[in-house]
Formats: C-alpha cells, sequence, structure tokens
C-alpha cells in the first residue's frame, strides 16, 4: 500500500488511504528540518511525512493519515 | 507483522464470537451502527458478519468522507477547476464522485486540469512548482483529515505561498450521529465509534449519546479483533443496562484526543453554519471552512463558487444506505446500473462506501437483491 506518495505514483491498497478515514501505522526513521521525518511503510519504502502535530522520535511508531502524524501508537 | 497478526487470530475471534453470543438475550433483536467507513471495509473483507449471531445487525454509518459529499459540490469544484489558470489537486477516490454534469475524471477528460494528490502537502507541493498557476486543493474528510489540511494551510502561509487555496469540505462526525440518533427511521442499540477520526478528537465529543440518549459507544481498531471486542464490550454493557462510552482503541486514541492537532484545525478553520451531507441533507455545525485569519486560502472567497443545489439522482438510495435504513443490496440499481466501474451513487465510489464493501467481497444476498427487483418492477 502506498501510504503518501506524490504526484503521478499509483495508489496499490484496496483502500484509497488518503480518501478513507484510516489512518496507517508507520516508524519513524529520522527528523527532518520543518517539523517533517522520513518514515519506513513497512512496505520496503520510506516516504516523508509531517509530524508537526505529534512529539515522536526515530523508533516510534506513529499514525499517519493523508501525510500527517495525528497520533503515537502506545503514547498513552 | 507487530500490531496485525495479533489482532488477526482465528482462535480468538472464535472464542470472542462465542462470548458475544452468550450475551445475547432471546427473542431480541440488536442494531448496531458502525460510524466509520474504514470499519465496514474491515467488517466484509474479513467476513465479521458471519461470526455474529443472527440477532445483531450491523448498520453502516454515515463516515465514508466521499460517500456524504453532495452532488452539488463536486459541481462547484468542477467549476472551480474549470477557471484560468486553476490547478485543482484531489483524493483519489474523489476523481471518480459523480456530479450532475459528470466527475472530476470527466472534466479532466474534457481538458480540465484536476491533479490526483496523496496529501494536501503534494497539492503545497504542486503551488510551489507552479507559481503562475493558482492551485486548488479540494479538501474532504472528517477530523482525521483536517489536521493535514489544517497543517498544510499553517506551512503556506509561513512561507508566503499565495498561489495555494483550500476548496474546503470537511464535515465532523458527531452533528451525523446526532443527526442520526435524531431520525425517526432508525433505533439503534449503540455504536462503534470511530478509530481514527478519535485519535484526534478524543472519546470525550460522544458523551453526549449515552447521557441524553442513553446508548453505550466503544471507540473501535481497525482490525478483526479490535471490532468483535468492540462489540462484545457494547453487548457486554446492553447485557448488563450500561450506556458508557469506552475505547477499545486505547493503544492509539488518548482519551482528550490530540491537543495540538485540534489547535491547528481550530486556528485555520471555523465551523459552518450548515452544510448539505448527502442523503442526511442540511445539518447544522457539521462542516468546516477556513477561518476569517486564513480567509486568504479559502478558494470560497477567492473564486465565484456558484453553489448549486443538485437533487440526488432518483434511482439512487444512497441516502437510506447512509442512514443505515437500507442494506446495500437492498436499493434498486444496487449491483445493476451501479457498480464500482459506474457509480450512481457514493456508496458505491469508495471501498469504504457500505455499497462498494458489500459489491467487491460478495457480501450481496442475491436471493434479496431478486426480491428487491421484483418490489420495484411493481
Amino acid at each position: 500500500m502506498n501510504m503518501t506518495g506524490g504526484p503521478g505514483r499509483e495508489c496499490h491498497g484496496d483502500v484509497c488511504i488518503t480518501c478513507s478515514d484510516t489512518a496507517v501505522e508507520v516508524t519513524v526513521r529520522r527528523l527532518l528540518p520543518g517539523g517533517l521525518a522520513i518514515v519506513d511503510t513497512g512496505q520496503g519504502t520510506e516516504e516523508e511525512v509531517s509530524v508537526a502535530l505529534v512529539t515522536a522520535s526515530p523508533g516510534d511508531r506513529i499514525l499517519v493519515h493523508a501525510a500527517e502524524a495525528i497520533g503515537v501508537v502506545g503514547a498513552d | 507483522m507487530r500490531f496485525v497478526d495479533e489482532f488477526r487470530d482465528a482462535d480468538k475471534a472464535h472464542a470472542l464470537a462465542a462470548k458475544i453470543a452468550a450475551l445475547c438475550e432471546p427473542g431480541r433483536q440488536y442494531k448496531i451502527m458502525e460510524v466509520c467507513g474504514g470499519h465496514t471495509h474491515t467488517i466484509y473483507k474479513h467476513g465479521l458478519e458471519d461470526y455474529l449471531p443472527e440477532s445483531i445487525t450491523l448498520v453502516h454509518g454515515p463516515g465514508c468522507p466521499v460517500c456524504v459529499i453532495p452532488m452539488g459540490r463536486v459541481d462547484d469544484a468542477i467549476h472551480l477547476a474549470s477557471q484560468p489558470d486553476v490547478i485543482m489537486t484531489s483524493f483519489g477516490d474523489m476523481m471518480r464522485v459523480p456530479g450532475s454534469q459528470g466527475s472530476f475524471f470527466d472534466a479532466k477528460a474534457a481538458g480540465t486540469d484536476i491533479r490526483m494528490v496523496y496529501s494536501p502537502l503534494d497539492s503545497l507541493k504542486i503551488a510551489r512548482k507552479n507559481p503562475d498557476k493558482r492551485v486548488v486543493f479540494m479538501a474532504i474528510g472528517f477530523e482525521t483529515t483536517a489536521p493535514s489540511t489544517a497543517m498544510t494551510v499553517l506551512r503556506a502561509a509561513a512561507e508566503g505561498i499565495e498561489n495555494f487555496s483550500v476548496f474546503c469540505n470537511h464535515v465532523t462526525i458527531v452533528p451525523a450521529i446526532k443527526a442520526i440518533l435524531d431520525s425517526p427511521d432508525l433505533r439503534l442499540d449503540g455504536f462503534l465509534g470511530p478509530g481514527h477520526v478519535s485519535t484526534v478528537i478524543g472519546c470525550r465529543p460522544y458523551e453526549f449519546i449515552a447521557r441524553d440518549y442513553g446508548r453505550p459507544v466503544v471507540v473501535a481498531g481497525f482490525e478483526p479483533l479490535d471490532i468483535l471486542q468492540s462489540i462484545y464490550q457494547l453487548m457486554l454493557q446492553l447485557a448488563e443496562g450500561r450506556a458508557e462510552i469506552e475505547n477499545q482503541y486505547s493503544r492509539v486514541v488518548p482519551w482528550n484526543g490530540n491537543l495540538v492537532a485540534l489547535q491547528a484545525i481550530g486556528q485555520t478553520m471555523e465551523l459552518r453554519p450548515y452544510f448539505e451531507w448527502r442523503g442526511l441533507g442540511f445539518i447544522s455545525h457539521s462542516a468546516l471552512k477556513m477561518s476569517e485569519q486564513y480567509a486568504a486560502f479559502d478558494a470560497e472567497l477567492l473564486f465565484k463558487v456558484p453553489g448549486v443545489r443538485v437533487a440526488d439522482p432518483k434511482a439512487c438510495q444512497c441516502g437510506e444506505v447512509l442512514k443505515g435504513v437500507l442494506k446495500p443490496w437492498e436499493c434498486k440499481v444496487f449491483g445493476t446500473a451501479c457498480t464500482p466501474e459506474t457509480p450512481i451513487g457514493t456508496c458505491m465510489v469508495s471501498p469504504e462506501g457500505a455499497c462498494a464493501a458489500y459489491y467487491n467481497f460478495g457480501r450481496m444476498n442475491r436471493e434479496r437483491v431478486a426480491e428487491a427487483a421484483e418490489v420495484s418492477r411493481g
């Protein structure tokens, strides 16, 4: 499943996750400036997402929807 | 895979199913609504209805972002996309939603510059690369998606990007649940609360459902065992005569939600007095528009949007399906005139839509489809 993709990429999941109201869990690899991060999608690909709305460090599992992290798994 | 395999264990599913069955009062019928389209998808993908006793009916709620967009908003968006120098950007499923004159795909085929993106951030990238164009993002979705739009607007403002705007169609789930609770058509026993919306808004906004309507809510995760466990928790509450808000998905959903995300939404957007939902009609305070402070990013102010209201196609019964009054296969055009390839109604467009979920995973009861056809022939 392509998580965030980019212009021109194809979505291979059986649900279009950006249109759906379902977020996906990914692992933070490294933090980038500007509240961004590179994450491991678990599908052998890395994506750039925004982590501006959560407190996440490399290794954390985060919940991402439409390239925006909205939660950290196991944080509460 | 961590966080997946342990939630798909068949033995545990059967054990939970037995516990659910044991809680059913003889002769009583139970109607449980799964509010979120993601839950609908899991239920049909994994055949969860087959695990439940016949006395429990799962009713599919309005929580599919694409399904609730009325035709008029699609027409408005296409009108907007046709303006000079505009690049309209939209999520994939939105491309196939029919307006009265066709879908985004039809408009694109006719030469309108409409591009599919995976996030508002991608839309912002297009704006950066095309400074001589006006890039509009067709924002749809519940509180799960609104933070992404909000953060993108904040980034655009910080970077001083002036050729980016949002055609805001974000909706909020609680007024829709209230509209369904107030609907005379339907009596529900309890709700599976939306998992990822609740990551953002938390569990408190559902408290009125227990307090004012006496119905239990269990906020549920998206794996098969999450859903069965949540149904068990609902049934236990019903058996014990309780109506409370419980959080089955606590590994992800904080009770108070994501306050930073809520703040970003609150800063960039404000509630509309009312908004039209497909099949549900106008619901007050049920959608968001850009806030006054961020009016420079509001496509509805930057462009002239006709704001036409289009009645749903007569044959389409999405409204009844969205309210859970009809099962998808009871709709007159289900699987015949209306298919995922040629959808008439929005519920057949998104894989989260109840009709598409039934269609794709073979859950239609052909006998009842034949009966429905018989009735419609009169």
